[in-house]
C-alpha cells in the first residue's frame, strides 16, 4: 500500500493530473451513469406498460362488446395487432373464468383453452358490476432491452468523450508544466555553466504561480549574481591587500597545515602552489611548541628559506578553527642589533680603556712616589706590594674584559647552577647579617653555564652590598619558553634617577672598594647571550635587575624552596 | 350565346335528373377491393346515367333489412339470403354473374397446407370459421354437410368463428385462429390472385357444388327504368371492353339472368336444416 502510494508521489506530474481527472470523472459519472440507465430503464419500462394500457383502454368498449358477443375473430384481429408490436411477447383475451377467447399464439392457446399466464399486464374489462374478461399482456423484455440498449449505450458511454477529454487535457497541461519548467531550467543551466550574462528572464503566456516562481528565480540569480561580483571585489581586494604589506601570511588549519599564504612567500623562494597542505612545522624553526602564545605576543622564529634562514617575528591570531600566522623579516634589524652590540663593546672598551688608564695611573701613584725613596721602610714595601698586586688585578680584570672568552654551551639544571651561586656569596650576606630569598623553577636548560654564573654572582653580590645590615634581597629564576628569566632585587637605597644610565659603564661605582666593572661584565655577558637587561629602581626602596637570555631548554615543573 | 344558354340548360337538366341510388356489397366481394368496386360502381353510372354510390354492410340481415326499408336499392347479396329473405324484404333477381363462364360456385373446405385435414368432419373439436350465417357457402353448405352426417355445427366445432367475410375466413385459417373454414371459391381464386403468398400456405381439401352464384338482387319498388337500364348495362358488359376490364378484376365473366327457381337447391337445404333442427330438439328434450 504504501509501496504503491509512493510510487503514485513520484508519477510524473501530467500523469498525476491526468489521473485526477479521469478518476474524479469515474466518480462522478460512473454511478451518475449507473443512476441514470437505471432510471431510465424503468421509465422506459414504464413507458412501454403505460401505452400498451392505453391502447387496450381505447379499445375497452369494443372489446367489451366482442367479448360479450363471442366474436372471436374480432377479439383475435386485436390481439394479433397487439402481438405485433415489438415490446409484446404475446397476447390473449380471456373470459370471467379464464379461458382463452383469443390468443396472438393461437396454435399454443386455442379458443377455450386454459389461460394460466398472469402476463405483465392483466387490464380487466368491466361489465356490469363484474367483469366480462380481460386482455392479458406478456411483454419481450429481450426486445424491449434491444430497443433500449442503443439509449443505454449511449447513456453509459456519454462520459466517455469527458474522460477523453480530460485525458486531453491532462495531457496538454502537464506537458506544458514540463515544457515550461524545462525552460526555466534550460535558463539557469546557462547560469550553473558560469554564463551569468547569459541568464534570462523566461517570460510565459500564463501569468500563473510557474512564472512567479520563475521571476523569483530570476530575481534570486541576479541578486546572487550582484553579491557574488561584490564578493569577487572584495577578495581582490582583501588580498591585494595581503600581498602588498610586508609580512608574510599564512593561514593553517588546527593541524598546522598551510591553507594560504600570501605573495611575500616569494621572498623565501617558494610559489604559494607548493605550499598550500605542508605542515607549518616544515618552515619555521622555533624553540618552543609553535601555536603558542597569542596573537599579542611575538617571538623570534627562524623560517626556513629555500636558499637562506631568515629570522622572523612570528605573531599568531586564532580566528575560528584558523591561525593566521604573520611572519616579519627581522634578519636586518638582527644585523644592526649586533653591529649596535659590537659598536657597544667597542665603546665599552673605549671607555675601560680610559677609565683602566686612569685606575692604573692611581695605582702607580704610590710607585711613581716611592721611586726617589732609597731605603724602602716595611710600610713601603707593603705599599708597593699592594700598588702592584693592584695593578696585576687591574690587567687582570682588563683581559678578562676585553678578550672574548670562547662561549661553551652545556646542558645543567638551573636550580643547581643558582645553588652553587649563592654558596659563593653566602659567606659574604652572613657577614652583613642579609637574608637572601629565592624562587628557582626546576628546568633544565642549554646555555653557557659559566657566562650566566658570573652574570649572577655579579647582580647578587651588587644586591648584598646594595642593602644595610640585616637587609633583604632576592633571586627568581625561571624559563618562559625558550628564554630564561633572571630577576635579581633588594630592599636597599635605590639607584638615583640620573644614575641609572650610568651604572652600566665600566669603573663607574659608588662603593669604597668596588671596582666599577660587575655591572659592565653583566652587560657584555648578557649581550655576547643575545639577551638583555632591563633595571627598575625606586629611590629608597630598592632595586630590580631583570635578565633576559634566550635559551634552549626544557621546562620543568615549577617549585619554589621555602 | 344561345349556344351556351342550351349548354346551362343541359347541365341544370343533368343535375336535377341526377338520382343517388345505393349499391349494396356484402361478403360476396371482398370490401377491402374498394378499388374495383369503386370502377364497377363509375362503369354502371357511366352507361346507365344513374348514379350509384356503395354501400357496405356487415351481415347479410343488415343488408336485406337496409332493402327492406328502401336504404338500399341494388345489392349483391348470398344466394342463401335472397332464398329467406326475398319475400320479407321486398327483393327480386336482377341478374346474375357469371363465373368462369357460368352462373355457379363452390363452397371450399380450406386449412394450412401443413395440416393433415382431409375432410370436413375432420375438424371435430377444432375453431372452424363461418363467414356470416346467412352465408351460403360459408355457412349453409357446412351446416347441411355436417347435419347430413348427423352433426351439429356449433356442437361440433369449438366454436365456430364467425368472420361475417370470407377473405377475413381465409386470414383467420392462415394465423391459425381456426384450423378450417368454409369459403365461397369465387373470393378464394379472387384472393389467391391477389395474395398469392396467403394463399400458397393453405389449401383446398374438399369442394362442395356447384350451387347456383350470389346474385345482385333490386327492390321490388325500384323504378323499372332503372331496373330495366341496369340489367341492360350488366347483361351487355360483356360485349365492351371496358366493362371487360372492370368484370376482370372482380373475378367475372358476366352477367346473365335466371329464373328465381334456379335457387332450388339452396332452398331444399336449408329446409333440410330446418327441419332437422328442429327433430334434434325433439330428441334432445
Amino acid at each position: 500500500m504504501r509501496k504503491l502510494l509512493s510510487r503514485i508521489l513520484s508519477l510524473s506530474i501530467g500523469t498525476k493530473l491526468t489521473l485526477t481527472f479521469i478518476t474524479l470523472i469515474c466518480i462522478t459519472s460512473v454511478p451518475l451513469s449507473f443512476v441514470v440507465v437505471e432510471l431510465s430503464e424503468r421509465i422506459f419500462y414504464e413507458n412501454i406498460l403505460k401505452s400498451l394500457r392505453e391502447n387496450i383502454a381505447s379499445e375497452e368498449f369494443q372489446l367489451r362488446y366482442y367479448i360479450i358477443n363471442r366474436d372471436y375473430w374480432s377479439l383475435f384481429k386485436f390481439v394479433k395487432g397487439l402481438a405485433q408490436k415489438k415490446s409484446v411477447y404475446e397476447a390473449a383475451v380471456v373470459d370471467e373464468t379464464g379461458k382463452v377467447l383469443a390468443h396472438s399464439d393461437p396454435q399454443r392457446f386455442p379458443i377455450g383453452s386454459k389461460y394460466k399466464v398472469n402476463g405483465d399486464i392483466n387490464y380487466l374489462i368491466p361489465g356490469l358490476g363484474s367483469e366480462v374478461g380481460s386482455v392479458i399482456l406478456t411483454l419481450d423484455r429481450e426486445s424491449i432491452w434491444a430497443e433500449f440498449k442503443p439509449i443505454k449505450l449511449l447513456l453509459m458511454f456519454s462520459a466517455l468523450p469527458f474522460t477523453m477529454l480530460s485525458l486531453l487535457l491532462g495531457v496538454l497541461i502537464s506537458y506544458r508544466i514540463k515544457s515550461r519548467l524545462s525552460k526555466i531550467r534550460s535558463s539557469i543551466e546557462q547560469v550553473r555553466k558560469g554564463d551569468l550574462k547569459g541568464l534570462n528572464r523566461v517570460e510565459f503566456l500564463e501569468k500563473d504561480e510557474l512564472q512567479d516562481f520563475s521571476d523569483f528565480l530570476f530575481e534570486s540569480i541576479e541578486a546572487l549574481k550582484n553579491y557574488y561580483q561584490n564578493m569577487d571585489y572584495a577578495q581582490k581586494f582583501y588580498m591585494s591587500i595581503l600581498n602588498s604589506i610586508n609580512e608574510i601570511v599564512f593561514v593553517v588549519d588546527e593541524e598546522g597545515r598551510i591553507f594560504y599564504a600570501n605573495d611575500k612567500v616569494k621572498s623565501l623562494g617558494y610559489e604559494i602552489n607548493e605550499l598550500v597542505g605542508l605542515d607549518l612545522k616544515n618552515l619555521i624553526e622555533t624553540q618552543s611548541a609553535l601555536m603558542e602564545g597569542n596573537g599579542q605576543s611575538y617571538r623570534e622564529v627562524f623560517v626556513k628559506g629555500k636558499e637562506k634562514n631568515i629570522p622572523a617575528l612570528m605573531g599568531i591570531a586564532r580566528y575560528g578553527d584558523w591561525n593566521v600566522i604573520t611572519l616579519i623579516d627581522i634578519s636586518e634589524r638582527k644585523e644592526m642589533e649586533d653591529r649596535i652590540r659590537k659598536m657597544e663593546l667597542f665603546s665599552t672598551l673605549g671607555e675601560m680603556s680610559a677609565n683602566f688608564a686612569h685606575e692604573l695611573k692611581n695605582a702607580m701613584l704610590p710607585l711613581n712616589l716611592l721611586t726617589p725613596v732609597e731605603e724602602l721602610s716595611e710600610e713601603d714595601v707593603k705599599v708597593i706590594r699592594r700598588s702592584i698586586s693592584r695593578m696585576g688585578k687591574l690587567v687582570n680584570m682588563f683581559l678578562n674584559f676585553a678578550r672574548p672568552s670562547p662561549i661553551e654551551m652545556v646542558k645543567f639544571k638551573l636550580s643547581v647552577m643558582v645553588n652553587e651561586v649563592i654558596s659563593l656569596v653566602e659567606m659574604k650576606a652572613k657577614d652583613k647579617g642579609v637574608r637572601i630569598s629565592k624562587v628557582v623553577e626546576e628546568a633544565e636548560l642549554v646555555s653557557s653555564k659559566d657566562m650566566l654564573e658570573i652574570i649572577l654572582i655579579n647582580l647578587l653580590s651588587n644586591a648584598i652590598d646594595a642593602v644595610g645590615e640585616g637587609g633583604e634581597v632576592g633571586l627568581k629564576a625561571y624559563l618562559r619558553g625558550s628564554v630564561l628569566h633572571i630577576e635579581v632585587w633588594d630592599k636597599g637605597e635605590g639607584i638615583p634617577e640620573d644614575k641609572v644610565y650610568k651604572i652600566f659603564e665600566p669603573f663607574y661605582t659608588t662603593k669604597e672598594n668596588g671596582s666599577g666593572l660587575g655591572l659592565s661584565i653583566v652587560l657584555r655577558n648578557v649581550y655576547l647571550l643575545k639577551g638583555n637587561v632591563e633595571v627598575e629602581s625606586e629611590p629608597g626602596r630598592g632595586s630590580i635587575f631583570k635578565v633576559h637570555i634566550p635559551v634552549q631548554g626544557v621546562q620543568d615543573e615549577e617549585h619554589t624552596p621555602g | 350565346m344561345q349556344k351556351v344558354l342550351l349548354l346551362l340548360l343541359l347541365f341544370l337538366n343533368l343535375a336535377l335528373s341526377q338520382e343517388v341510388y345505393r349499391f349494396g356489397f356484402t361478403a360476396v366481394v371482398a370490401k377491402e377491393d374498394v378499388k374495383s368496386v369503386t370502377m364497377f360502381l363509375e362503369y354502371i353510372s357511366k352507361k346507365t346515367g344513374y348514379r350509384f354510390v356503395p354501400v357496405f354492410t356487415k351481415s347479410y340481415d343488415e343488408m336485406s333489412y337496409l332493402l327492406s326499408r328502401g336504404m338500399v336499392d341494388v345489392a349483391y347479396i348470398c344466394g342463401a339470403p335472397y332464398v329467406e329473405d326475398k319475400d320479407y324484404a321486398g327483393f327480386e333477381l336482377l341478374v346474375v354473374p357469371l363465373y368462369k363462364g357460368k352462373p355457379l360456385y363452390y363452397s371450399y373446405v380450406i386449412t394450412r397446407r401443413d395440416s393433415s385435414y382431409k375432410s370436413i368432419l375432420d375438424f371435430q373439436g377444432k375453431p372452424y370459421a363461418f363467414s356470416d350465417p346467412k352465408s351460403n357457402s360459408g355457412s349453409v353448405v357446412p351446416t347441411y354437410v355436417l347435419m347430413r352426417n348427423g352433426y351439429r355445427p356449433e356442437r361440433f366445432f369449438n366454436p365456430i368463428v364467425y368472420t361475417y367475410s370470407h377473405s377475413e375466413s381465409i386470414l383467420a385459417v392462415y394465423y391459425g385462429f381456426v384450423e378450417g373454414a368454409s369459403v365461397d371459391s369465387i373470393v378464394f381464386d379472387q384472393f389467391a390472385k391477389k395474395s398469392p403468398n396467403i394463399v400458397s400456405s393453405l389449401k383446398v381439401v374438399e369442394v362442395y357444388g356447384p350451387f347456383p352464384i350470389t346474385p345482385i338482387v333490386v327492390r321490388n319498388q325500384l323504378d323499372d327504368d332503372v331496373k330495366y337500364a341496369l340489367r341492360k348495362v350488366l347483361l351487355s358488359m360483356s360485349e365492351d371492353p371496358e366493362g371487360k376490364r372492370v368484370l376482370k378484376n372482380l373475378a367475372l365473366d358476366g352477367f346473365t339472368v335466371v329464373g328465381d327457381s334456379f335457387y332450388n337447391p339452396i332452398r331444399d337445404m336449408i329446409a333440410f336444416i330446418k327441419a332437422n333442427t328442429l327433430a334434434y330438439e325433439k330428441t334432445s328434450k
